[in-house]
Formats: C-alpha cells, sequence, structure tokens
C-alpha cells in the first residue's frame, strides 16, 4: 500500500514538474557532452541524476513584454499543435518537449540542444559532483558552472566561462569571451590549458598549489605569485611572443595559460 | 622426639609409600611405643570415617531452581548482546556489504591509479605506443599530455610527427590543436610538418589556432605560407584581431 502512494506521489511530480523540469537518472553515466548554444548554467549537488530547465533568472523587467507576446504567441499556437509533434534537423527531442536530444553511447550521455539560439533565454542543469564534462556553447552561448570535481572541457566563442570551485584537469578555450576559473585545488593527473585569442583570463590558484606554469600573451600579466622572470637571450621576438614559465611550489602539473593578446590575472587565493 | 620423626611418616606409612626400611622401622616402634599406636589408630579412624562418609548430594529442587536462574541469565545477556529484531540485522548486513564493497573499490581505486602513474612514468621514459596510444585518448587534456610529451621524440619517428598532424588537422578540441602546433614547431625541419602548418592556416576555423600559427609560420620563414597569409588578409571575415596579426607577422616573410 506505501508503495503505490509512493508511486502515485511520484507520477503526479513527475506530471507536475513535466513543464518546468526534465530528469534523466545517470547511471552508468561517467562523461556528458552537452552541446547549447545558449546562456549555459551548471551546478554540481550529490545527486545522480541530470535535472534539465529553463534559466528563469535573467527574465528582467526588460525581456517582460516580449515574454508577455511570447506567450499569447505560444496560447495561439497551442491549438494548431494539438495532435502533432515538434521535429528537429538536429535529432529527434525525447526530453518531453524541452528540444533536447539526449542520447547515451556506452559511458557517455550525449545532450545536444534542437532549438536555434534565439529560441533560448538561457539553461540550466544540475549534475553530479564528480561527472566528466565536455561543453560546446556554439557560437553565441556562454558557460557558468560552479563545483565540478571532474574533468572539464568547455568551449565557446564570443560568450564568457565562467567557472567556480573546481579542481581540474580544466581545458578550457574561447575566440573573445573573458575566461574566469576559481579553482578550489589543483587536480596533478593532466595538463590544465586555458587559452583565449583576444580576451583577459582572470584565474584564481590555491597559494599551495604545485605546477609547472607556462604564461603566454602579448598582453600584460599581473600575478602576486613569485614566478621566475624569463632571461633575455638575444633579441626579443618581433611579434612580440611573451612566454613566462615557472614552477610553483617546486614544479606539478602542467599549466598553460594563453591568451594572444588579452591581460592574464594569477591570483592566490 | 623418635616418637614425633615416626608420627611425620604415619601418613605415609598407611598409604604405603614409604621406603621398606623405613615402613619396617616404623613397625618396629609401633611395638614398642604404645602412644604412637594410639596415634595410628586415631588417625586410621579418622580416615576411616572420611572415606565411608558419602558426598552429600544438591536438593533436585536446587538444580531445579539453579537452571532456571542460569536460563533467565543466559537471556538476559544475549538480549543485550545480539539484537533479536530482524531489520537490525538486515542492517548489519547491509553494513557488512557496504565494508567489503569499500575495501574492494578502495583497492580498484588503488590499481587504477598505479596504473596511472604506470602510464605517466612509461609516458616520461618517452615509450612511443604509449604516446601514440594516449593521443587518441577520450580525455583532452590527456591528449594534451601526449602532445606535450611528444617532444622529447626526434624527428626520425615519422609516426610520432604524423600522429601530431593528424591531432593539429582532426582535434575537435581547440586546446589540443594548439598544443599540436607548438610541438610541431619542434619538427619543422622536415618538409612533411612544414606543408601541415600551412594546410591547418587555410583550414582551421579556429582564431587561436589561426593566430598561433601565423606566429609559428613567420617564425620559421616559410616563404610559401605568405600567399594564404595574404589571402587571409583580404577576407571580409577575418576578425579585426587576426589581421593585426597578419599585419605585424607578414613584413618578417618578405
Amino acid at each position: 500500500m506505501k508503495k503505490i502512494y509512493l508511486l502515485i506521489l511520484f507520477v503526479s511530480t513527475i506530471v507536475t514538474a513535466q513543464k518546468k523540469e526534465f530528469k534523466y537518472a545517470l547511471t552508468g553515466v561517467k562523461k556528458i557532452v552537452l552541446e547549447s548554444s545558449t546562456q549555459i548554467i551548471l551546478k554540481a549537488a550529490n545527486i545522480s541524476a541530470l535535472t534539465l530547465s529553463e534559466n528563469n533568472d535573467h527574465h528582467s523587467e526588460h525581456f517582460f513584454q516580449k515574454d508577455q507576446d511570447h506567450h499569447e504567441h505560444d496560447e495561439g499556437r497551442k491549438d494548431k499543435r494539438k495532435g502533432l509533434t515538434a521535429i528537429y534537423p538536429g535529432g529527434r527531442d525525447n526530453t518531453s518537449g524541452f528540444g533536447f536530444s539526449i542520447i547515451k553511447e556506452g559511458t557517455v550521455l550525449y545532450v545536444i540542444d534542437l532549438k536555434p539560439n534565439f529560441k533560448r533565454h538561457g539553461i540550466k542543469l544540475i549534475l553530479p559532483k564528480s561527472i566528466n564534462l565536455v561543453i560546446n556553447a556554439g557560437r553565441l552561448g556562454s558557460i557558468e558552472m560552479e563545483g565540478f570535481t571532474g574533468e572539464v572541457e568547455a568551449s565557446t566563442n564570443i560568450g564568457k566561462i565562467e567557472m567556480k570551485n573546481v579542481t581540474g584537469p580544466i581545458t578550457a578555450n574561447t575566440s573573445v569571451g573573458k575566461i574566469d576559473i576559481d579553482f578550489d585545488k589543483v587536480s596533478q593527473t593532466s595538463p590544465i590549458t586555458i587559452s583565449s585569442s583576444v580576451s583577459e583570463i582572470d584565474v584564481t590558484l590555491p597559494t599551495n598549489t604545485k605546477a609547472n606554469l607556462e604564461i603566454r600573451t602579448q598582453g600584460t600579466v599581473y600575478t602576486n605569485f613569485d614566478l621566475e622572470m624569463p632571461k633575455k637571450k638575444g633579441l626579443q621576438n618581433v611579434s612580440g611572443r611573451k612566454n613566462i614559465v615557472s614552477k610553483l611550489n617546486n614544479g606539478g602539473v602542467k599549466i598553460f595559460i594563453k591568451s594572444s593578446m588579452g591581460n592574464i590575472y594569477l591570483r592566490k587565493k | 622426639m623418635d616418637c614425633k620423626k615416626i608420627q611425620e611418616q604415619f601418613t605415609r606409612h598407611l598409604e604405603s609409600s614409604l621406603s621398606e626400611g623405613a615402613s619396617s622401622d616404623v613397625e618396629k616402634h609401633l611395638k614398642s611405643c604404645s602412644d604412637c599406636q594410639k596415634e595410628l589408630d586415631e588417625m586410621k579412624a579418622f580416615l576411616l570415617v572420611l572415606e565411608s562418609q558419602e558426598m552429600e548430594k544438591p536438593s533436585s529442587n536446587l538444580r531445579m531452581n539453579f537452571a532456571r536462574n542460569l536460563a533467565v541469565e543466559i537471556e538476559e545477556k544475549e538480549l543485550k548482546t545480539i539484537p533479536l529484531n530482524p531489520k537490525q540485522n538486515w542492517k548489519l548486513y547491509l553494513r557488512v556489504a557496504a565494508t567489503v564493497l569499500l575495501i574492494v573499490s578502495a583497492f580498484l581505486l588503488g590499481k587504477q591509479q598505479a596504473n596511472i602513474t604506470r602510464i605517466a612514468k612509461n609516458i616520461q621514459k618517452g615509450d612511443k605506443k604509449e604516446v601514440l596510444d594516449l593521443l587518441k585518448n577520450n580525455s583532452a587534456s590527456k591528449r594534451i599530455l601526449a602532445v606535450y610529451s611528444a617532444e622529447k621524440f626526434t624527428k626520425k619517428d615519422t609516426k610520432i610527427i604524423q600522429a601530431l598532424i593528424n591531432r593539429l588537422f582532426f582535434d575537435k578540441n581547440t586546446n589540443v590543436r594548439l598544443a599540436a602546433a607548438e610541438t610541431l614547431l619542434k619538427f619543422s625541419s622536415e618538409r612533411m610538418v612544414r606543408d601541415a602548418l600551412i594546410k591547418s592556416l587555410e583550414t582551421d576555423k579556429s582564431t587561436a589556432v589561426q593566430i598561433e600559427l601565423i606566429q609559428i609560420l613567420s617564425k620559421i620563414q616559410e616563404k610559401r605560407a605568405l600567399k594564404p597569409m595574404e589571402e587571409m588578409l583580404k577576407k571580409e571575415e577575418t576578425p579585426q584581431y587576426v589581421k593585426q596579426q597578419l599585419q605585424l607577422n607578414l613584413p618578417s616573410l618578405l
């Protein structure tokens, strides 16, 4: 009897939550590949499922009018949609109307956004803390994440990359977006590489981090770590490449920070 | 004096554990000394009483009472130590299972860790096969590790160079392509490598890789790169900051 009540409760939760949230159990999944070109917010939690929701945080007053219009359109369209399902060129929507395609291949879960950027106002995902992540924010998306202890690969084009309380290994890349990464501690398993074409990179490391640090930019490097300064050998390169190679706390994992033109800020935590 | 010594030997005499000489001495003395004879008789009588006395048995009532008390005692003790509640028993099994699981997983983790350090060590030793395998790893960070460790090989290791060129052309991750381009700079005396760098400049979509390649190609004075670089400069869709790099580096090739 108890079980039946639980089941009813569970089903009703799913039904009521359907519009706002989509859940997917992550049994046997070690890595999630996420592709979406909108504002992506990722939160870590001690759970073993994926929770996907539309991000409503930035639906400010500015957007309000527009949103209402949007809703009216939706209402009007609802009747027209009756008996039909949305299909997308990028794949099949199996997230009950969220417009995502979720495919599991071995231990990798592919979460692909089927809707174009202008149809989204940002998404929010809650994921297990230790999962490995590969996130591609496409041409216009940005990435914000907090608290992940697994390996993270993140790439954007013009959007920012912001990571808080991560441990690495991190592979982050952007063309013009800002990168801001705050490490809780630094995993020594494999290299950390952070690169950008033109924008600034801001990295915060724990003071006792063991690392072989390499910084390269044509911009300026600001830090409060004691770094070994490069010695001048003959003439400087015409292109003005600056390469700072230094060991932190007697060396450790390789950390490579490269911005072609932006400033680099390296801070102690 | 004599009597005392003889009397001391009475017990042993009665048990007939005395030597023959000593025994006859005692008997001789007994015949002459009535005191000692009396003493011995008394002792015999006392021992006889002891032997004839039946062992007193406790009443069956007492035995029953004792058994009952013992049973009660045992029951009380058992209640305290072993919970009879089956639910708690189940929890105990779960705890045991969890402990076993913990030990096994700790063992496996240790094994895996050892495995990783072994790979890392082999890579430091420059094991070619390990590097080639790691270049195809699923993790971008591991591939970058492999690309960096490929620096240690010589230009004769064409397999390594070929694998690096593959990374430069086909790797999905920009940072891996960047690392590959940078490592290939070390092998730039090879024509194959120079060709690959030029080809990559023409095809790579990432501006970070483009800028890296522009800098590398001007550094190695590759005149054949002039044409594609000039074309990039003319193209409208080339971002301003890439054009800036081209303008900065082109003169060094002229």
